[in-house]
């Protein structure tokens, strides 16, 4: 089984400098840390023991660490970086949480297998599974209505920022952060609560 | 669903008791079904809120059962399960030892080819097996090499069945060296010789090419020999240390420091506290300069009991992610606190001032170009120390004390900081510019001696101190600053150019400490230093002219205006060079809005912010984002906005506000005070036009910027506070409002060094409205009273609309009539112009007066307060109308308590009282003015006055002796008037110019003055003065 090329230092930093001038959205490096970070996924959870679960948090931060974090590159090439990594991230996880509720529902098992050479066994969803559905949902909603909130919510629970680096990466101020933060959780339990299709 | 009101009222609801909340929704939302669901969608949320129940369970990726477990050590703990007897290769093991961040350690027998005991690591899982072995391969050629006493060596290397990376060296049987030094509670001299000794041992095997790049304590074994276990190294009782683990460090993570990922592998090995900032970092080359500075920070440690990083943060032994991650950020970026400042295992911190403090610091060089080169230099360096010789390790240089200083006052002032770095910036840049402009030799001389004048004095301002001075924690930007200022005086005689670069920057400076009185010394000094010899570029003259109309208007001083418009002309000559529509725009707009402010008629102010709104275009398509100019524009937004300050079109000054506000969030960090003043100018204005709810948002998210970086006795961010204060109390939620006009309130009286100046004046305006609003008059009583002294003690009077509030209960009745005096005369006149209302206008309200305040209380404060608000207003009177001499008989009797802590009113009033008096009357009240004056003269004479109204030589004063002397002239005493005319000139000319209005009026009296010697030769009244 041949491992996809790690993405190299040099692409990853090229693309930053090159968009951090022109305030360009990294659109460049969502597939680019798409497959860093299933890869490093993988990678990780080859070498640990059953029923270890790994922090998507924690690989987007050693993703940063690998391909960028030699100094700081300004705070645009974080938001850049970070931006892309959570939406990866969270594709990932609802790609994830999609084939799991199939699997579970008969489905489609023997078509998954192409997919799943990749990244089954190894790789799969732990129980809250429809959370992470449910929550994809509601910021997709989320996303046309304040799309600021939405990507407090992508930034904070999918790449695991603090509200700091959060508050560093939006441009915005640490109270705006935790103030949105305070509304948006809460907001998004209440929708998790209800169970409800808010789509 | 809305989710924007939803929002707005779950945080208006959050914090609301329950009772509180169902009348808040029921006020809030309706019957549609809309409002419904929002309701219900509110309530489920705040259920949620309080039972503080908003965690979101976070995703996690799991390995699932299929996934093959690795063979043979099933142990969950991984490695634990080795037995003993287990063979290794020619290794058999024998017992736990110990298990580490890392690996397991085992005692073992060596098989073959000969027996003897070993230690055996077995690396936990994580390591990529085949890389470690090939990098231990290759190192080990180096290692075998190393033979030193002090150097455990390592003699093999291995894999397990189970795919594990295993090492084996010589077994050591010992305590970590900083346990061994604590137990034993060795002294300072033998911890040093031990330290020499580990030293020693690190820089053979960097002789050898061998890194260590993971010295810690646990790394550093002490064997004692007591413990029947000590080496064979023929040392008798010595306790020898042992450095283990040499070349497995790199063997380790010899791939992770190409990818970066160094710290990410610290966390799987533990604590990074003895690691390097290049380590910290990533940095690729790691060297043996690297192991200098873990040498550094275990003589730290063996010194006082702690590593430079560990104290007083977060960061802990759990090795939790943030506390890592702290630590890191430390090794990075702070400055370790000198060993003889932290606490010692025992009383060791005196010892250590001095020498150790330098050696342990330039161990812990951040750069490493500035360490020790070598551990052997670092040894040799401890070993001086112990046969007290001069160490090679000294104070740190000038420019390192720079960069401390910078760094450490960063929160505190950050554009104080970099102001002062900009004057060194400044005078290097100029040098750098000389080099380009030596052909022309003459005008370079010019430079160079400008340049020089202006490094000098920086070096030899920053040299000042000697080094524990500089380096005193407390030492800050307004020390230093003083510093150059009193400096200045003395080395910058003669050279004014470079005279007028560091004042206006140390003016600059001040300013943005919230100095306002010593800013105002240097900016007025640069410009005038400039007008005459030049020195500053445009940009430099337009920055120091802006600065001081702010200064000026802060300060209350009578030429704000005239400083903004010069800053104005400047600005706009400066657009006009490259963007002259621009240019023409900007006047026409300026020429509207100057004939608007003072007319009811709108319609110039229309035709402004129609220009505005033009240039604001034009700007937007001729400038870059971050075109220099823009600043420039903000600035004269402000300016536009703040002449519409107390005008009939005060409420529509909001549009310039907010366009400056727009543009200095563009191209100023949100943080910056700036931001702040536009934010808080822009909330005022909507404040009192009722608008009070449209500034609420911006002045939080404004607040929380500035808060970010500034702390809280910031004049900016207090202000700030303050503005959001008003507009909560605006907006009827005084509870919220409290606290914030409260603290700012203390805020204000502590920065400001006088409390009857615009802004602790307004602060206690605030706080009397909002008490007043919330109908709570016990809590407005004691600031009431505050003010009430201030008002009546303070150097001039404060303006009426200012003292306003101090008059409740028995004075609120004056109220009304004081209201009318004060839009007769067109309030407080402070000028040195002659007055033209006459009794016709003002006979009438002064009757009212004298009726109404026929029994005040003169004890009390408010009563001087009126009395003086009188003096001030008789100023509007006509020179020769007996009004004004009424109102002066009334400001006595008023003031009769409070007179003679009031010299300078008191000399006004009773000069005019002499004048409505006649025969004896007069003589008395000339007598008493007489005295006044020569209290007056000789505070002039020495500095520091025993009464609050010591004003020393300023406009104030210059301006009242004027009115003085006209009164002087009525009674027939020219020769008195025309000396006191003269020496007021002179100090508006220094203070004022020649262009100002007071000046060109005293110059007008003075005419009058002389033209009128030879006709009133025979004066025969008493002269004043001898």
């Amino acid at each position: 089984m041949s491992t996809p090329a790690i993405s190299s230092s040099n692409e990853v930093t090229a693309i930053l400098e090159r968009t951090a001038k022109d305030l360009k959205p990294a659109e460049e490096l969502l597939p680019l840390l798409y497959d860093e970070l299933r890869v490093l996924a993988r990678a990780r959870l080859a070498r640990e023991r059953p029923g270890q679960t790994l922090q998507p948090t924690a690989l987007v931060h050693e993703a940063w660490v690998r391909l960028v974090g030699r100094g700081d590159p300004g705070w645009n090439s974080k938001a850049h970086f970070f931006g892309a990594a959570a939406l990866a991230m969270r594709r990932i996880l609802v790609e994830q949480a999609r084939r799991k509720a199939r699997i579970r529902h008969g489905g489609e098992q023997r078509r998954m297998d192409v997919d799943a050479v990749e990244l089954e066994p190894a790789l799969a969803i732990a129980p809250p599974a429809a959370d992470v559905l449910a929550v994809d949902a509601a910021l997709r909603k989320l996303e046309i209505e304040d799309p600021r909130k939405a990507k407090i919510v992508d930034l904070r629970w999918f790449a695991g920022l603090t509200v700091p680096e959060t508050a560093e990466v939006l441009g915005v101020s640490v109270g705006t952060v935790e103030r949105d933060w305070r509304f948006i959780r809460t907001w998004l339990r209440s929708e998790l609560d209800e169970g409800s299709g808010w789509t | 669903m809305d989710l924007k009101r939803l929002e707005e009222l779950f945080h208006a609801s959050c914090d609301l008791q329950p009772a509180e909340r169902s009348t808040f929704l029921n006020r809030e939302l309706g019957e549609s079904p809309a409002d419904s669901e929002l309701r219900a969608k509110l309530e489920a949320m705040l259920r949620i809120a309080d039972a503080d129940d908003a965690t979101l369970p976070r995703p996690e990726i799991a390995a699932t059962t299929t996934s093959a477990p690795p063979r043979n050590e099933a142990s969950t703990h991984g490695l634990t399960a080795l037995d003993a007897g287990t063979e290794l290769g020619r290794y058999r093991l024998l017992e736990l030892l110990g298990e580490g961040g890392f690996g397991v350690v085992y005692r073992a027998e060596q098989l073959r080819p000969m027996q003897r005991e070993v230690a055996l690591k077995v690396l936990k899982v994580g390591m990529d097996t085949r890389e470690v072995v090939a990098r231990f391969e290759a190192e080990r050629q180096a290692l075998a090499l190393m033979d030193h006493r002090s150097i455990a060596q390592v003699l093999d290397g291995g894999v397990t069945d189970g795919g594990r990376p295993f090492f084996v060296m010589e077994l050591v049987r010992g305590e970590p060296v900083t346990i061994f030094c604590r137990a034993r509670e060795l002294d300072l001299r033998r911890r040093l010789e031990l330290f020499v000794e580990i030293c020693e041992a690190v820089q053979h095997a960097h002789q050898k090419g061998v890194v260590h790049r993971d010295l810690k304590p646990s790394n550093i074994l002490v064997c004692d020999p007591d413990s029947g276990t000590a080496t064979d190294s023929g040392q008798g009782t010595r306790s020898v240390p042992k450095v283990i683990d040499f070349g497995i460090a790199k063997a380790l993570h010899g791939r992770l420091t190409d990818q970066t990922l160094h710290s990410a592998a610290y966390r799987m090995l533990g604590t990074p506290a003895y690691m390097s900032p290049e380590q910290a970092v990533g940095e690729v080359d790691v060297d043996t300069r690297a192991d200098v500075y873990s040498l550094g920070v275990l003589l730290y440690e063996l010194l006082t009991g702690t590593t430079p990083f560990a104290a007083g943060g977060p960061a802990s032994s759990d090795g939790s992610d943030v506390g890592l991650a702290e630590i890191e950020r430390r090794i990075r970026e702070d400055e370790p606190l000198k060993p003889s400042r932290q606490a010692g295992p025992r009383e060791f911190g005196r010892r250590l001032r001095g020498d150790l403090d330098w050696i342990v610091l330039k161990a812990l060089e951040k750069d490493r170009e500035r360490r020790y080169a070598a551990a052997s230099e670092l040894a040799e360096d401890v070993r001086r120390h112990l046969r007290d010789e001069p160490v090679a390790a000294g104070p740190p240089s000038t420019a390192y004390r720079l960069r401390k200083f910078l760094r450490r006052n960063r929160a505190q002032s950050v554009l104080a900081a970099l102001l002062l770095l900009a004057i060194l910036g400044g005078a290097l840049g100029t040098v750098a510019g000389l080099l380009e402009a030596s052909r022309q030799r003459d005008a370079a001389r010019v430079e160079t001696r400008r340049a020089e004048a202006a490094t000098d004095f920086l070096v030899q301002t920053l040299a000042l101190a000697d080094p524990e001075v500089a380096l005193k924690p407390d030492l800050s930007v307004r020390t230093l600053l003083d510093r150059a200022a009193a400096r200045a005086n003395e080395t910058l005689a003669g050279q004014p150019e470079a005279e007028a670069r560091v004042r206006s920057t140390l003016g600059r400076a001040y300013e943005s400490l919230g100095e306002h009185k010593l800013a105002e010394r240097q900016l007025r000094d640069a410009v005038e230093l400039s007008d005459r010899h030049g020195g500053l570029a445009p940009r430099e003259i337009y920055d120091t002219l802006w600065t001081l109309t702010h200064v000026l208007h802060r300060l209350e001083r009578p030429d704000a205006r005239e400083a903004s418009h010069r800053a104005r002309q400047v600005a706009h000559d400066i657009v006009r060079a490259d963007h002259s529509e621009l240019a023409s725009v900007l006047d026409e707009f300026i020429v509207q809005l100057r004939s608007g402010v003072h007319h009811p008629d709108p319609t110039p102010i229309d035709r402004a912010h129609e220009l505005l709104a033009d240039a604001s275009e034009l700007a937007r398509g001729q400038l870059a984002s971050d075109d220099a100019l823009w600043p420039l524009l903000a600035d004269g937004c402000m300016d536009a906005g703040f002449s519409l300050w107390f005008t009939p079109h005060e409420s529509r000054s909001d549009e310039f506000f907010r366009c400056a506000l727009d543009i200095r969030k563009r191209v100023l960090p949100h943080s910056h005070p700036d931001v702040g003043e536009s934010a808080g100018m822009l909330a005022g204005v909507l404040n009192r036009s009722g608008r009070a709810a449209e500034a609420e948002e911006m002045l939080r998210q404004v607040l929380a910027d500035m808060e970010e970086v500034f702390e809280p006795d910031n004049f900016q961010v207090a202000f700030t506070r303050a503005m959001l204060g008003e507009n909560l109390s605006a907006q009827g939620r005084f509870a919220e409002a409290e606290p914030l006009l409260v603290e700012s309130h203390a805020v204000m009286l502590q920065i400001t060094d006088d409390p009857a100046t615009v802004f602790p004046i307004d602060s206690f305006g605030r706080l009397i409205h909002l008490y007043d609003a919330w109908d709570r008059p016990q809590r407005a009583e004691p600031y009431r009273r505050a003010l009430a002294e201030i008002g009546a003690r303070s150097s001039w009077p404060v303006p009426w609309p200012f003292v306003r509030w101090v008059m409740a209960g028995r004075y609120a009745e004056l109220v009304p009539i004081l209201d009318r005096l004060d839009t007769l005369c067109g309030g407080v006149a402070f000028g040195a112009s002659e007055g033209e209302l006459s009794s016709e206008d003002l006979a009438p309200v002064v009757e009212e007066l004298e009726t109404a305040t026929r029994d005040l209380d003169r004890s009390d404060p408010r009563t001087a307060v009126v009395g003086r608000m009188l003096v001030a207003w008789s100023n509007s009177a006509k020179a020769g109308d007996p009004v004004r001499p009424r109102l002066a008989e009334l400001a006595l009797s008023l003031t009769s308590t409070w007179q003679h802590e009031l010299p300078l009113d008191g000399a006004e009033a009773e000069v005019w009282a002499a004048v409505g008096a006649t025969g004896e009357e007069r003589e008395a009240h000339l007598d008493v003015a007489k005295a006044y004056l020569e209290r007056l003269r000789s505070w002039d004479q020495v500095s520091g006055g025993e009464s609050a109204q010591h004003l020393g030589d300023s406009w104030y004063v210059a301006n009242a002796k004027i009115r003085i002397a006209r009164g002087l002239m009525e009674l027939g005493l020219e020769g008195e008037a025309r000396q006191l005319v003269a020496a007021a000139m002179e100090t508006l000319r220094v203070q004022l110019g020649e262009r100002n209005r007071d000046f060109q009026s005293a110059e007008r009296l003075l005419a009058r003055l002389e033209s009128g010697r030879d006709v009133t030769t025979s004066s025969a009244a008493t002269p004043l003065t001898d």
